[in-house]
């Protein structure tokens, strides 16, 4: 599946033209501030209906692109296009989008009900009509007993779904959220992820989502744009990020990873055989679409530890190796443990397995093997030198 | 598995806490001792605020013909005389319509600065310093400097010219106490009204304006005291034809020292202390029902 899925996105990506069948595009988008760049070449393509994060660390630049989309910021250079309609010269409440804010920016001198019926009222909707609307609203997020109640009298999660109704109320085609939940404990975050996700499926709008919580980003979308240092560094579906990063940038952002040194033997589209340089080994591993590597390229590879597991020195096939070394650390952690190899070379990799394979029969001091449990979410990246996280 | 040894080390050593003193219970006066004379400053520097405006009740209310402390009985005859006597009457009248004039032109012009001018940057420096500016000049510079214009503009001696003056020295008052309303609102706030469909226009009157409201209120307030009881303009622009309170005062002062007079400041006072109050209130309602 994701072979089909990948190819389709490539050329979605590369076929940027304005198009109806696109709740948003963004062509091309440069934004900077006093000579700093932080929106630097963004392109993106949303179908309608697609839920879709920018995912990236604080300052990446994905709070601007969304300005940028709800018009609140120009764009130095760019376009915006919700179906094929270039919005630059539409100012911000001619856009028709729901913003959902990470203050959630709820009216605090209007009641809930009145904070819904803003946005209504605006579009000369009133009398039995507005009511009618109002009142589905609160009923759809469940706050038909609040209506009347100010934000300050409100809970966090309470604020947040007044907010999302706010947003919903007035039947978008495009929903703008930015970060809305970020200030709310886990529990509560992971319900109303839920809540977002079925009302997102029933109500079938076009979502952008920014945030900088990977596991949220899994949860809601459908796809994912990661941004790091003003561009986008990959997008893709979530599994597909996850099991070919791009780069070490993206392997290291989305989930764990252990990162070794390899040298390419032979790269061709799709898959290529390394050498990994601290155990000498020969593997093939995932690697993108389009092959970037020639014959004796040095390169990182991506292990993800619970694509891992520790097992006896010589005690398995070499087929699957991926290092020797000293088991350093090994620290249960619930249902699995997490254990630490040190390779004679200086390399550290996590490993994070079920207990009962050889792993509990091991222990710390012992001369061990790490092996591929399973090779499908290996990946080959580039070297480069802001590429790699401390 | 050492952890015997290690007690009996740890009583060996020299018990600090209880050699230090520090811990060592006080007597009740001395922990007391700060809190009273806190509170002791408190008390002083509340009575020496207070004290001569206090001092204006029984001077008001004294039965005699004079001028004395303590008064030799107690009267309501020179409130009774204020209020029959129709030169404070219209002093009164005078004042109040002055002075909500002033308040009128502060609160529009300081409002529309303080929704209008950036939230930083060199603008926002130097218009601020600009509105602030009359209330570092000394009025009687600003009386002369008004002179000429309000000449020539037919304002001088006149309730309206004399408003004017006082609502260009109450815009600080508004300007500073709206900005300060504007800018601790959440900035997402105009952005989410835009969002949801909502003209800049609109923004302003449905969702900033109400929300500063007791910004406005405070500002209000403050010009209508400062105009209240303001001398020197009123004197030099608006003459003998506008005879606001203080101008009355001052001139009725000059040749009799009579305790009508303190009545006269008796009622000012309570009139400046109840605006006072009911712009607490209002303000007090507004939070409680907003935010």
């Amino acid at each position: 599946m994701t072979s089909e899925s990948n190819q389709a996105l490539v050329n979605s990506e590369s076929g940027l033209e304005p198009s109806p069948e696109f709740g948003l595009q963004l062509r091309g988008l440069k934004k900077s501030f006093h000579g700093v760049k932080v929106v630097e070449d963004v392109n993106l393509s949303i179908k309608v209906g697609e839920f879709v994060t920018l995912l990236g660390p604080s300052g990446s630049g994905k709070t601007t692109c969304l300005n940028m989309v709800a018009g609140f910021l120009l764009p130095d250079a760019g376009e915006v296009l919700i179906k094929g309609r270039d919005l630059a010269q539409v100012p911000p409440e001619r856009r028709g989008l729901g913003i959902v804010f990470q203050s959630y920016a709820l009216f605090p001198h209007m009641s809930v009900a009145k904070n819904i019926a803003f946005p209504l009222k605006r579009r000369g909707i009133k009398g039995a009509e507005l009511k009618e609307r109002v009142r589905r609203a609160l009923v759809q997020v469940e706050l038909e007993q609040r209506a009347e109640a100010r934000p300050s009298e409100l809970s966090g999660g309470q604020q947040q779904r007044a907010a999302l109704a706010r947003a919903l109320v007035f039947e978008p085609s495009l929903i703008l959220f930015d970060e809305p939940l970020g200030a709310l404990d886990r529990r509560l975050r992971e319900h109303l992820q839920v809540q977002l996700r079925e009302m997102h499926e029933r109500l079938g709008f076009t979502a952008l989502y920014v945030t900088h919580d990977q596991e949220e980003a899994l949860r809601l979308s459908d796809r994912i744009a990661i941004m790091n240092e003003a561009r986008i560094a990959q997008i893709g579906a979530c599994e597909d990020i996850y099991k070919r990063p791009q780069s070490a940038f993206v392997a290291k952002f989305l989930g764990d990873a252990n990162m070794l040194k390899v040298t390419v033997l032979e790269c061709a589209p799709r898959a290529c055989t390394v050498r990994i340089e601290d155990s000498q080994a020969v593997m093939q591993a995932n690697h993108g679409e389009e092959s970037r590597f020639e014959r004796g390229d040095q390169a990182l590879l991506v292990a993800r530890p619970e694509a891992l597991t520790v097992s006896p020195a010589d005690g398995y096939g070499d087929a699957t190796l991926l290092v020797r070394g000293e088991l350093t650390d090994r620290v249960f952690v619930g249902q699995d443990v997490v254990s630490t190899v040190d390779t004679p070379q200086g390399a550290r990799i996590s490993i994070r397995e079920r207990p009962e394979g050889a792993i509990g029969q091991l222990s710390v001091g012992d001369q061990v093997d790490v092996v591929w449990r399973t090779l499908e979410s290996s990946a080959v990246v580039p070297v480069s030198a802001g590429d790699l996280p401390e | 598995m050492s952890a015997m040894t290690d007690a009996s080390s740890v009583t060996d050593l020299p018990p600090i806490v209880q050699r230090t003193g520090s811990l060592r219970p006080r007597p009740k006066w001395l922990l007391a001792a700060p809190r009273v004379l806190w509170g002791a400053c408190i008390a002083v520097i509340l009575f020496y605020v207070a004290l001569p405006t206090l001092f204006v009740f029984p001077l008001a209310l004294t039965g005699g013909d004079v001028l004395t402390f303590p008064p030799q009985s107690l009267s309501l005859v020179h409130i009774q005389n204020v209020i029959a006597d129709v030169m404070w009457r219209n002093a009164f009248v005078t004042s109040i319509q002055v002075a909500l004039m002033a308040a009128l032109i502060a609160a529009v012009i300081g409002t529309t600065l303080a929704a209008v001018i950036p939230r930083r940057g060199w603008l926002r420096v130097s218009l601020e310093a600009t509105v602030a500016l009359p209330l570092v000049i000394p009025p009687v510079v600003l009386a002369v400097a008004w002179f000429g214009p309000w000449s020539s503009l037919s304002l001088l001696y006149t309730p309206l010219g004399v408003a004017i003056t006082h609502a260009f020295l109450g815009l600080p008052f508004v300007y500073l106490n709206v900005a300060g309303a504007i800018n601790s609102l959440d900035p997402q706030l105009p952005l989410a009204a835009r969002s949801l469909g909502a003209r800049p226009a609109v923004v302003f009157t449905r969702i900033t304006l109400p929300l500063v409201v007791p910004g406005i209120i405070a500002g209000v307030v403050l010009t209508l005291i400062f105009s209240f009881d303001e001398l020197i303009l009123a004197l030099f622009l608006g003459g003998g034809a506008v005879a606001t309170l203080p101008v009355s005062i001052w001139g009725q002062i000059q040749y009799a020292t009579s305790p009508d007079i303190a009545a006269v400041a008796m009622i000012a006072t309570l009139l400046t202390i109840s605006a006072v109050g009911l712009a607490l209130g209002i303000q007090v309602a507004m939070r409680r029902r907003g935010r």
